[in-house]
């Protein structure tokens, strides 16, 4: 098997692992349609957005393959995020904070 | 096997450099998709009841298949690129035109939204006929998720065009286990069009569903 893959990069994942991903991607989704017609208050919001966050992180790490690949590639991923979430927390604060 | 550029020691190096600028890319577009986030953060704070009744004219049964649809394709393509690995190119050619059908599919269905919107005058300075308490301040919700939206629907254009040009190179036999770069490129460009989704959909469609 090691030598039909490739050379050049890591060893490709499984197809079965691609596709229990993706059965986790549709229950998660199946997830966030259904709880968002519950009344949670605050944690409407917080759910959704946890939610959104693993599914996020399914699709970053085993479909672009940032488990396997070169850890260069996950601090340059988590540099977007980290420079998003300063971008809207400095700007969420400054709202919130006005009198 | 093809021998890397000249200035890349070995085909290891070159695939490095291309996956690390891409990921860059990928950076730059996360924070190209996050102002607009941001900016909905803003006036979501500032807005939240109207913000509530905007996600409430958005069709929910279109959003939750276009993300389905997304996130089968993103697995299509994934499945694609490790068939290409293994020396699958028939295969592989049917998986990455499946990908760009499913991407054409979102769009007919974003298309349709954009339509009965645009009936139900919902359209910001082009057909807007809400009125009554909070209609003012949901126009600012329309906007940004025309903006956002938009942006997106021309990323999955750019995106199935991409795909379609790699589905043709895959046929042509241009891919082999030793070079695909540039399907794994596009493949990750694909999967990025996909995360930004995962958001637009909490945010734009479910937001204002309880009670």
């Amino acid at each position: 098997m090691s030598e039909r893959s490739h050379r050049s990069g890591p060893k490709p994942p499984t197809s079965r692992m691609n596709l229990w991903v993706l059965v986790a991607l549709l229950a998660l989704l199946a997830l966030t349609v259904g709880s968002a017609h519950l009344e949670l208050g605050p944690f409407n919001v917080i759910v959704s957005l946890a939610i959104a966050i693993a599914k996020a992180l399914l699709v970053m790490t085993f479909f672009m393959r940032l488990n396997t690949d070169s850890p260069l590639l996950r601090i340059v991923a988590a540099c977007g995020f980290a420079w998003l979430s300063v971008l809207i927390a400095l700007a969420i604060a400054d709202l919130l904070t006005r009198t | 096997m093809s021998l890397p550029a000249e200035q890349f020691d070995d085909a290891t190096q070159q695939r490095e450099a291309a996956t690390l600028g891409m990921w860059s890319f990928i950076a730059t577009e996360i924070l190209f998709f996050g102002v607009l986030f941001a900016g909905y953060a803003f006036c979501r704070v500032e807005f939240p009841e109207a913000f509530k009744e905007g996600s409430r004219h958005t069709d929910l049964l279109l959003g939750t298949a276009e993300t389905a649809d997304l996130l089968i394709s993103s697995c299509l393509i994934a499945v694609a690129v490790r068939e290409v690995q293994l020396g699958g190119q028939r295969i592989a050619t049917w998986l990455i035109g499946s990908t760009a059908a499913l991407g054409l599919a979102f769009l007919v269905m974003h298309g349709f939204e954009y339509v009965s919107e645009y009936h139900e005058g919902l359209m910001p300075g082009i057909h807007y006929t809400q009125s009554g308490q909070g209609a003012t301040a949901m126009q600012l919700f329309f906007c940004l998720y025309y903006f956002i939206t938009g942006f997106h629907s021309l990323h999955v254009t750019v995106g199935v065009v991409i795909l379609l040009v790699m589905a043709r190179r895959t046929y042509r036999g241009d891919f082999d286990q030793d070079y695909h770069t540039p399907l794994e490129m596009s493949a990750l460009y694909w999967h990025l069009v996909d995360l930004v989704w995962i958001f637009v959909f909490p945010l734009m469609y479910l937001i204002g569903r309880a009670g």
